[in-house]
């Protein structure tokens, strides 16, 4: 089990591709991952979660730590999922509320501003 | 046991365990955990939704029991037995962790970091219980029903 983790730019968008598990192992890795991008300046972040097989409440905290350290910076912590069984997670904590969940990058690309 | 995990299928005669496991408090031991109660989970009957649910509510109550063992400097294996009754499985997790499991201002409330993984454990399953036993062992369980 690894976390694989990808970035990409599309338009003004910073995209954090996340492919394997997601949990309280893995999770910090993530966590830094957002910080190293928020400090380098990149405040549209779009996180794909379209090849995490699982995830858990530690990487549903870092994805609201993400949320809340690009929020200073009139940013965006846009998600990208379509697997049920990781929209199950967040609609049982409530996160689908608080999160913007698209279909594709390019949906939350085209739509994020 | 240690930074493995122990296996010992007692489906034939032990009274409704179907799974002991062994883990040591590593938290790169969960996938490995995951992979071995989603096994069982199916050999057992459940769906695969009802895998999801095993799989993230196994985790989430392990995660509890390793930071809490780890807190303590303790090594001690967190031990899971999976219950076989009529329609449902149940889980229990077990660590042997005597630190605090609520939070240290007295609120009554867990700590802060395992609030969450409560809550999808107890949105997930059913007849989700936590205490102490007398031994001293802390235990959580919890039921999946078989569709």
């Amino acid at each position: 089990m690894d976390l694989e983790l990808n970035v990409r730019q599309v338009g003004d968008y910073t995209v954090v591709e996340i492919g394997g598990e997601i949990d309280v192992y893995t999770a910090p890795r993530l966590r830094e991952k957002l910080i190293e991008l928020v400090s380098e300046g990149s405040y549209h972040l779009i996180v794909d979660l379209e090849r995490v097989d699982f995830l858990d409440s530690t990487g549903l905290g870092v994805l609201v730590g993400g949320r809340k350290r690009v929020k200073p910076h009139e940013g965006s912590l846009q998600l990208v999922c379509t697997q049920e069984k990781i929209l199950k997670i967040f609609r049982i904590t409530g996160l689908d509320q608080v999160f913007s969940i698209r279909a594709s990058v390019e949906d939350a690309a085209g739509t994020a501003r | 046991v240690t930074g493995a995990v122990d296996v010992h299928d007692r489906r034939a005669g032990a009274a409704g365990v179907a799974v002991r496991l062994e883990l040591a408090p590593e938290p790169q031991l969960l996938g490995t955990l995951r992979l071995v109660v989603a096994t069982a989970g199916r050999r057992y009957g459940l769906d695969e939704e009802a895998v999801q649910d095993l799989k993230v509510a196994v985790s989430e109550a392990c995660a509890m029991s390793i930071s809490v063992l780890r807190r303590a400097g303790l090594t001690t294996p967190v031990e899971v037995c999976m219950l076989e009754r009529d329609d449902r499985l149940g889980v229990e997790v077990r660590d042997r962790a005597p630190g605090p499991r609520h939070a240290a201002d007295g609120s009554g409330d867990l700590l802060p970091e395992h609030e969450f993984g409560l809550a999808l454990v107890e949105s997930l399953a059913t007849e989700v219980r936590s205490g102490r036993d007398a031994d001293g062992t802390y235990a959580t369980t919890f039921w999946l029903d078989r569709s």
